[in-house]
């Protein structure tokens, strides 16, 4: 994932890198500051990539774990932030692939979400009854957005949630998900043209 | 996928970059001309950016108060670290277990000779609580001590059995007519 261009030193200037590079040496106070610092945004993105807080948590538990265990190998060629989020966008296709925890939240782009199983005839019926002639109100609103974001597929999904919640570049995208810049930039492309086309009726 | 898709798709990567902020510079000046010359053009990126900003009504949930000390604990109760900081030093006492063994090892040592003497001298009170005094024996033989002179006189059983055959017929004999 993490290109190997000596020029890349430039990340060492970041202090998150710095800590991460304390916690390789041993220093367990820096990796408690970066989990305290990332916990967050973590959970908050895997929230919305896995639909729902518990196995959020537990994802995010998972890859400070991997972090850690992996920290004697950590080279500052990226940011620590792509490299935090290229491990828990492994981690979280891992999940939706063995299915384990599908049960509890069914990952399906287009019947899932934080609110729980989300049918079809159910977003249909919400969709009705927010009829665009009149002003919705923030919770509904608010519905209405997670559900154009739950129409995404995992990919489009989480390119989406890294660009507009982490303000990743195009190339932190595609290091944290193993793409091309081009594929990141067609991903893109592709999900904002469907959050139009869903959300058109309420523009 | 048709030729006008595939324009149309290139279409819209480049208006996307553009909004991203992600073209080179001399794209975003085609770009921009193209937009002011072009009001359908203005409208869909209107309505690309208007559909972007909604996101902005998601909900962002934070991980929990726990979630910190959760994640340090199960470090160190996995074996992956040894030393937490002091703000996290409250972990599992299986953990703690496993990692200070000595410091509980002299006051276990000592709870159990303590118990040992315990149940020692407990032993020793019951028994004595228990056990009989030695004048008990002679107030349990006090019949037979009271008649030891007589039955040291008999000698043995087989005097006891003619003396008793003796009395028989006794008994048996009419007794004398006056």
């Amino acid at each position: 994932m993490v290109n190997s261009d000596p020029a890349l030193s430039q990340y060492l200037h970041d202090p998150d890198v710095q800590l991460m590079l304390r916690a390789k040496r041993g220093d367990d106070a820096a990796f408690s500051q970066l989990v305290e610092s990332y916990q967050d945004r973590l959970v908050g993105v895997l929230y919305h990539l896995l639909g729902n807080q518990e196995a959020a948590e537990d994802l995010g538990q998972e890859v400070f774990l991997r972090i850690y265990r992996n920290r004697s190998k950590y080279e500052a060629k990226a940011k620590f932030s792509t490299w935090m989020f290229h491990i828990a966008n492994n981690l979280a296709s891992n999940w939706r692939r063995d299915g384990a925890r599908r049960r509890e939240a069914p990952l399906a782009g287009s019947d899932s979400g934080p609110l729980g199983a989300r049918p079809q005839e159910q977003l249909l019926a919400e969709k009705s009854a927010l009829m665009p002639a009149r002003v919705l109100d923030r919770n509904e609103s608010q519905k209405l957005v997670q559900a154009a974001l739950e129409s995404l597929n995992e990919r489009q999904k989480m390119a989406v949630l890294l660009h507009k919640f982490e303000q990743m570049s195009y190339i932190d995208i595609a290091e944290a998900m193993d793409l091309s810049p081009q594929a990141v930039k067609s991903l893109l492309s592709r999900a904002r043209e469907n959050l139009r086309a869903y959300l058109e009726p309420y523009l | 996928m048709s030729h006008e898709n595939l324009q149309s798709q290139s279409f819209t990567e480049r208006l996307v970059a553009y909004l991203d902020g992600e073209l080179p510079e001399s794209d975003a000046r085609d770009v921009e001309q193209s937009l002011a010359s072009d009001p359908a053009m203005r409208a869909e990126v209107e309505q690309l950016n208007r559909a972007w900003d909604m996101l902005d009504l998601l909900e962002r949930p934070n991980a929990s108060g726990e979630f910190s000390h959760r994640t340090l604990t199960a470090l160190h109760v996995s074996g992956a670290t040894t030393a937490l900081p002091n703000e996290h030093s409250a972990a599992p006492t299986v953990a703690i277990e496993t990692t200070q063994p000595s410091r509980f090892k002299v006051p276990r040592l000592v709870a159990w000779s303590v118990g040992l003497v315990v149940v020692s001298l407990l032993g020793f009170v019951v028994g004595r609580l228990t056990a009989r005094p030695d004048g008990d024996v002679w107030l349990d033989d006090l019949a037979l001590i009271e008649q030891l002179d007589v039955y040291r006189e008999i000698g043995d059983a087989q005097f006891l059995r003619d003396f008793q055959r003796e009395r028989d017929r006794d008994d048996r004999r009419p007794p004398p007519t006056r």
